[in-house]
């Protein structure tokens, strides 16, 4: 340690996060500690991952869950003071090793949308929908934090629901699945397609009217999509 | 989080300052007797008739915008103190300290209003990456002036003193020049912090690196002393013991405690259980042999 604590510190971080200690093994008394702190650092992420994505896990099973975790956790360190921040882009990983599985990928889209809305600021009614003078076809909206608007091509919606009381199995079925909030408790449903593509649109950042219109859906429906959005303060004006 | 109704809410302590305090936070004026906030115990706190003088949470599981967690340690403050126990501020590391997580902290614990918030001596991660391990440090000259600078950028962000916890450890350093009760007495000379004290740590620490656990106590600043944890330890490979916070608090850390309280002063006791957590009247069990501990030693 004659180059400094710090120079120490990258050295044995980079260690455990390669899975491999000997690096600093000149620097300790004994070794066999070593060993407890390589387990622990890469035990530490794989568990925060299968708090996070448990409906996958239950899914994929534990071995093949902790395999992929593993493989995922060797290469992406946790950059947050806890591990409920750990995998957002764990989807997305798995997406790109299980492309013919594309269910698993949206399980875990799933699992780390209502992870995520559990613990996002609470939903606020919308007031300023009330307000006078708004010029809804020129407005812009966004998606309130902890909603999110996810773009599926298979059940994995209705998997997760059956999860773990009932098989099923996955099916070709696109379609876009809304998380929210309500209350305390997360939820989620299945849009109808319209829905879901005005919502992506606006989601986006299309104008309110040019959506509206482009949507090809009728002012009724729309208004009834509309006032359940702001019941549930799924949108909010973009500032 | 909603700020907490200061006006209604139970206090064993005076408020905290709002600046560093060169002096330490003062003792509570009894023994305080508490259990960690863990999930499957929630609605038990939440309808205040747990027997407990206060709860400890862990700091980052409510740092949090809102949702349930905040909803609960909203609901639980209203009945019992709290402190805040962290385990990500990586007080050992050399670089300095996130002033976004300390920020963070900062917001919770003015909201909450702790009886004190509490970390390790240890570092977690260095260059933003977070091992969620609680790391080793040398007890070196170098290493006792960085964590001193740490401590004082905690306690200045935090606006309040801060209690720092004996580490469980796997290793020693070749560079290490001084033993751990040496470094966290310097620790509270140098910076006003002052101490929580986990009993099982040092029956870990000590048997791990083949010391005597008298030897923390023969050395320990116990004027500075203000918490206990109680827990219980893992075999793991090669005999050495893992804090793993998962069984019953061992024979050998009750001998540990009964000593402990010969030389401690009024302290905040808690029973510290993170996995296979049992049912809340077990860790009331052991809470209430940690209370009858107490008479025993001051008569």
């Amino acid at each position: 340690m004659k180059s400094g604590l710090a120079e120490f510190q990258r050295r044995f971080q980079a260690g455990l996060i390669a899975g491999d200690l000997a690096g600093v093994a000149a620097d300790v008394m004994r070794t066999p500690g070593l060993a407890v702190h390589t387990h622990a650092a890469r035990a530490m992420l794989v568990d925060g991952l299968a708090d996070n994505f448990a409906k996958t896990l239950h899914w994929l099973g534990g071995e093949a869950f902790t395999d992929l975790a593993l493989d995922y956790a060797a290469i992406t360190p946790s950059n947050s003071w806890t591990l409920a921040d750990y995998g957002d882009d764990f989807p997305d990983y798995l997406r790109r090793k299980l492309p013919d599985d594309r269910e698993v990928a949206e399980l875990a889209a799933l699992d780390w949308a209502l992870r995520t809305a559990f613990g996002a600021a609470d939903p606020q009614p919308a007031q300023w929908a009330q307000a006078p003078g708004i010029d809804w076809d020129a407005l812009r909206l966004k998606l309130a934090p902890g909603a999110a608007l996810l773009a599926f091509a298979t059940n994995a919606d209705a998997i997760w629901a059956a999860i773990p009381d009932l098989p099923m199995a996955p099916t070709a079925a696109p379609g876009w699945v809304l998380v929210w909030r309500d209350g305390s408790e997360p939820r989620f449903r299945r849009l109808q397609r319209r829905e879901g593509d005005l919502l992506a649109a606006i989601a986006a950042g299309q104008r309110f009217g040019p959506a509206c219109d482009q949507s090809g859906a009728t002012s009724l429906l729309i208004g009834g999509w509309l006032q359940a959005w702001l019941n549930a303060g799924l949108v909010v004006p973009r500032d | 989080m909603s700020p907490a109704g200061a006006g209604c809410l139970p206090t064993g302590l005076p408020a905290p300052s709002p600046a560093r305090s060169p002096t330490l936070i003062p003792p509570p004026a009894r023994s305080l007797y508490g259990l960690g906030l863990r999930r499957p115990h929630h609605e038990a706190f939440l309808t205040g008739t747990v027997p407990v003088d206060f709860v400890e949470v862990i700091s980052e599981n409510f740092m949090v915008d809102g949702g349930r967690p905040a909803h609960v340690l909203t609901g639980v403050r209203q009945h019992h103190d709290v402190v805040l126990h962290g385990v990500s501020m990586s007080l050992g590391t050399a670089t300095g300290l996130d002033n976004a997580y300390l920020a963070r902290l900062r917001r919770l614990a003015d909201a909450v209003q702790p009886l004190w918030v509490s970390d390790h001596l240890a570092w977690t991660g260095i260059d933003g990456v977070n091992s969620h391990d609680l790391l080793p440090l040398p007890y070196s000259e170098e290493a006792l002036t960085i964590v001193c600078r740490n401590i004082d950028q905690a306690q200045d962000a935090l606006g309040r003193p801060l209690l720092v916890e004996n580490p469980s450890t796997y290793l020693e350093f070749h560079a290490s020049q001084m033993p751990e009760w040496e470094f966290l007495a310097a620790l509270v000379d140098r910076t006003g912090c002052a101490l929580l004290l986990d009993v099982n740590n040092i029956h870990v620490s000590a048997h791990n690196h083949g010391r005597d656990p008298f030897d923390w106590l023969d050395g320990l600043p116990w004027h500075a002393v203000r918490q206990l944890h109680l827990a219980g330890p893992s075999r793991g490979a090669d005999g050495l013991l893992i804090d793993t916070h998962d069984t019953p608090v061992p024979d050998r850390v009750w001998d540990l405690y009964s000593e402990v309280r010969k030389r401690a002063g009024p302290v905040a006791v808690m029973i510290e259980r993170d996995d296979d957590i049992p049912p809340l009247a077990d860790l009331l069990t052991e809470l209430d042999r940690a209370r009858f501990a107490e008479p025993q030693v001051l008569r």
